[in-house]
């Protein structure tokens, strides 16, 4: 597409040039190629360069050129636009939008003036050397301007319209401005036909006619409208001059040097129409941008939490809105009063030298209100020097909540940190992993006895409050698994290695990142002494109890064994005499019959009084025990009971007389005893069996009856006396007893008896 | 009378002594040799004056009368006893009778049954009182099943069997108080006890035993 369009200015450009001159007034081709070198990246440029090849060739070659000049021409060309777009894009823009007096000059100086001359070096000289020119020097001279007026004239247009416009102009919705553009292109057409067709042409003096014209251009559209201004007059007077040459002499037209006055015409034309343009539209978008960025200020400054004020030497010359709230007046109250009347009596001497002093830093102060309230405010100020004028910018915040925020929040502080330190308990906080101190109160000092100074940074296992580490994992196990213990007993030390039985709860928390245990240490020492006595007493109570039921019984069994001795030394013995007596008597001969009678009933009285006397004699006290050892006074009892009751009772003893003392031997007897008392009484059963194992360490005494049995559960019921007779006895003997029974499934008593193994 | 029965009274109540020396002297069949209340001085009066019959009470202060009896069958003196007691019971009656009393008289019938008594056994026969002779009986059945019965088993404690059993096993006696907790000493103590309860004389007559009722143990 560049190629064509390469093609076409050059073909318009014959046009604009007189026919049958070797010249080219106005080589448009020139201004193209650098537009569309400009308009892209370097990169590119080589297959730029190549596309104008064929178009410079098709378009010479219709005009008649020979092809080696072709081919020098197509370098100037090249050279020239490669050169000037290569200088601009290193000296003075990227892409230049002519938006400044810099960028217009660097173009006009690079691309318009210097890289024209060295392609009209190169174009020149192929004219002379080929004998298409008669004198360098014009050819030069005309090649030179013929390039840098289109650079001058299509150039800036081409840049300042570009193809793809990415801020379209809505002209069309300004009709005043079309019909502005429509006069002034009119105005335009008319002076350069008044100049063309009155006076001398383009060599007319008058030409400076056009020169408000284009200022109006330049003024009213800015550069782009100066730019086509420029561009359409240039065409419209080279076009007319080069077809028609009104008012040129036929010397000047041969000479061509009308060529060179119009190029050099036209060239200012342009320049007059484009600086001021350039000059308007940098101004205007430089007042644009102030606008923007004074709009900018004020929607922050509106926008803004803090009150914004502006003054100069004290004087408040703008605030904003927000500050108006914050003081609680009004603008007119506040413009042109002095700063210092909005500080608070006892602050304004220290800010009024402040603000003499130009201080910038942050500072603290209280504020008066309109309606004569203060209020706590924090101030940054910054002083901007504008002209020379030196304004004040104050930014004022209303701190009054954060203060009372911070006051509670310091109040709260230190309530916890009063109770933390009251505490009567010890409390710490430690580090979870490391275990050490990072605060603990005064409770924690005095129970262990360290200060807080000592103990800081340390742990408790450095300390020795803990044994070692190993006394610590559990409860830090503990806190780790669960998040928190409670009243946990632990054993630590105090100063001294104190020994302290401590109760401790304590609970995971974060403090910053690190995971920390609170712990509330309870001294328990006190307590568990007291709970330990407490035991002790108990349990030596009970001790003393046992021993008193232990005494109780043997004092028992010591009497009824006296009382049993007693009634057989005493009584019984007294009671054989009787009736030995009687019967002596008797056998005495000669006795009269009522007298031999009479002692016949002594003596049968006597032997009853024996048998009822041996018969609690025998309750009181086994004198087989004594007299026979355990297992025959067992089975003694055995055979009496079989004797005296219903029930078929068996047994079975393994010998055991060696094995207890007396005392002993009679808690066995009398275990039995009562068991079998208790078959014998309540059981109702057929058949009993009361048998005596010896193993090797223990004695297994077992009375099992098939009777009705009772709730075991129930401890007894009734029999509730008889079984604790039993079981006090078994316990004397460090034994164990076992009762099972069911209602309707018979009891079995157990009784088991440590025994010495080592008896012989 | 060259024939006269010597007769020993060991008896602690006087007043009882007293009326039994009466009955005795009264019968010219009887020579009254000694009196005592204690059992010691009783031995030594059987020593010196050797009695036929000695008539002990059960209960004495210091040695007691079935002691002194047995005392005196284990001396095999020629003496023959006959005991005295008040209590009326079978056991006791066995027991003197196992120790080789010839009469059991109850103190209670003393007066009426004590010549008689004596008379029996200087002859060479047994006396029971008449109110307990069915002991007599009953005893002489048992002591025919007791005979009859072979010893087993049933006859040793639930110890002795636990042993027997490890026996049964062939451990040593160290091996078998290592396992029961005991000294080897009282597991020998043990075997002695079970080889005489079982009539088994030696170890291996011991070990026999034991491996042919190993199932039974």
């Amino acid at each position: 597409m560049f190629g064509a369009a390469y093609f076409l200015c050059a073909g318009a450009s014959s046009f604009l040039s007189a026919r049958n001159s070797p010249f080219v007034t106005f080589w448009l081709p020139a201004g193209l190629f650098l537009a569309v070198l400009l308009s892209n990246p370097t990169r590119h440029w080589p297959w730029l360069a190549l596309t104008v090849l064929p178009a410079n060739l098709a378009y010479d070659l219709l005009y008649g050129t020979k092809f080696e000049v072709i081919l020098f021409f197509y370098c100037a060309n090249t050279v020239q636009a490669v050169t000037g777009a290569w200088l601009v894009r290193k000296f003075v823009a990227e892409r230049p939008t002519l938006a400044t007096l810099n960028e217009f000059f660097g173009l006009v100086f690079f691309a318009a003036i210097f890289s024209p001359m060295l392609g009209a070096f190169i174009g020149a000289a192929t004219l002379f050397h080929f004998g298409l020119s008669h004198s360098f020097e014009q050819s030069w001279k005309t090649w030179w301007g013929s390039n840098a007026m289109a650079l001058l004239v299509l150039t800036p247009f081409i840049l300042t319209w570009p193809l793809k416009s990415n801020k379209p102009r809505n002209y069309f919705n300004q009709p005043n401005k079309i019909a502005e553009a429509a006069l002034l292109l009119l105005g335009l057409i008319t002076f350069a036909w008044y100049l063309l067709a009155s006076d001398k042409g383009v060599m007319s003096p008058n030409k400076s006619v056009l020169i408000p014209l284009l200022l109006w251009a330049g003024l009213r559209f800015g550069v782009r409208g100066a730019a086509a201004a420029s561009l359409f007059l240039s065409l419209l007077l080279a076009f007319f001059t080069a077809q028609f040459f009104f008012g040129l002499t036929p010397s000047q037209i041969s000479s061509g040097e009308y060529v060179f006055v119009m190029q050099m015409a036209l060239a200012m034309a342009s320049l007059m129409a484009l600086i001021p343009a350039i000059v308007i539209g940098e101004r205007e978008r430089t007042l644009a941008e102030l606008r923007e960025s004074e709009e900018r200020l004020k929607n922050l400054s509106a926008a803004a939490f803090e009150g914004i004020c502006i003054s100069e030497n004290g004087k408040i010359l703008d605030v904003n809105n927000q500050f108006l709230v914050m003081f609680g007046c009004e603008r007119t109250n506040v413009i042109g009063h002095q700063i210092i009347e909005f500080v608070a009596p006892e602050w304004r001497n220290s800010i009024a030298e402040r603000i003499r002093a130009g201080q910038e830093t942050i500072y603290g102060h209280q504020l008066l209100r309109k309606d004569g309230s203060i209020f706590s405010a924090e101030a940054q100020a910054k002083m901007v020097h504008i002209g020379n004028q030196t304004l004040r910018m104050t930014a004022l915040r209303d701190v009054t909540e954060r203060k009372q925020v911070e006051q509670a929040l310091r109040e709260s502080e230190e309530k916890f940190s009063k109770a933390f330190q009251a505490s009567p308990d010890g409390i710490c906080i430690t580090e979870l992993e490391t275990g050490r101190f990072m605060e603990v109160n005064e409770g924690y000092c005095r129970l262990f006895n360290y200060t807080r100074e000592e103990l800081l940074g340390h742990s408790g296992t450095e300390m020795g409050i803990f044994e070692d580490a190993e006394a610590r994992s559990p409860f830090v196990q503990a806190v780790r698994d669960t998040g928190s213990v409670r009243d946990m007993e632990l054993i630590t030390y105090g100063r001294g290695r104190k020994k302290i039985l401590v109760q401790v709860s304590a609970e995971c928390i974060e403090l910053g990142t690190h995971p920390c245990i609170v712990s509330v240490i309870h001294d328990v020492t006190e307590r568990k002494r007291t709970e330990t006595e407490r035991d002790e007493s108990i349990a030596r109570e009970a001790q003393a109890r046992a021993e008193y039921t232990f005494q109780l019984i043997a004092s028992q069994e010591a009497e009824r064994m006296r009382i049993a001795r007693e009634l057989h030394d005493g009584l019984s013995q007294n009671l054989l005499l009787i009736k030995n007596r009687a019967h002596l008597e008797m056998s005495r001969t000669k006795l009269p019959d009522a007298v031999r009678d009479e002692l016949q009933s002594i003596s049968n009285l006597a032997s009853q009084a024996i048998a009822e006397v041996r018969q609690i004699s025998r309750d009181l006290h086994p004198h087989q025990l004594d007299l026979l050892g355990l297992t025959r006074a067992l089975r003694a009892l055995i055979e009496n009971a079989n004797e005296s009751s219903k029930i078929a009772i068996s047994g079975k003893f393994d010998s055991a007389d060696d094995l207890f003392q007396r005392a002993a031997a009679t808690n066995v007897y009398r275990v039995v005893q009562e068991s079998l008392n208790n078959v014998l009484k309540h059981s109702h059963a057929k058949k009993a069996r009361v048998t005596l194992e010896r193993d090797v360490h223990e004695l297994q005494l077992r009375i099992q009856d098939d009777g009705c049995g009772f709730n075991a559960g129930r401890n007894g019921g009734g029999k509730g006396l008889g079984l604790k007779n039993i079981a006090e006895r078994v316990r004397m003997l460090g034994g164990k007893i076992k009762l099972e029974s069911e209602p309707h499934k018979g009891t079995c008593i157990e009784i088991t008896i440590p025994i010495s193994a080592e008896h012989d | 009378m060259l024939n006269r029965i010597k007769v020993l009274i060991v008896d602690d109540h006087p007043l009882f002594r007293s009326g039994l020396r009466q009955v005795i002297a009264d019968d010219p069949r009887l020579q009254l040799v000694g009196e005592t209340g204690d059992g010691e001085t009783a031995l030594k009066l059987v020593e010196d004056k050797k009695p036929d019959v000695a008539v002990l009470d059960v209960n004495l202060p210091g040695l007691s009368g079935l002691d002194l009896a047995r005392k005196l069958h284990i001396q095999r003196l020629p003496t023959r006893v006959i005991m005295l007691t008040m209590h009326k019971d079978e056991e006791t009656c066995n027991r003197a009778l196992d120790i080789g009393a010839r009469g059991f008289v109850l103190k209670e019938n003393a007066v009426e049954e004590i010549l008689k008594a004596i008379v029996a056994v200087a002859d060479g026969e047994h006396y029971l009182s008449s109110t307990i002779s069915g002991y007599l009986v009953r005893r002489r059945n048992r002591a025919e099943s007791l005979a009859a019965k072979k010893p087993g088993l049933d006859d040793l404690t639930k110890a002795e069997r636990r042993i027997l059993k490890l026996i049964a096993e062939k451990k040593t006696s160290r091996e078998i108080g290592a396992e029961l907790f005991i000294s080897p000493r009282t597991v020998e103590a043990h075997r002695a006890n079970i080889c005489s309860k079982l009539e088994l004389t030696g170890s291996h007559s011991l070990l026999q035993f034991a491996l042919e009722n190993r199932s039974a143990i």
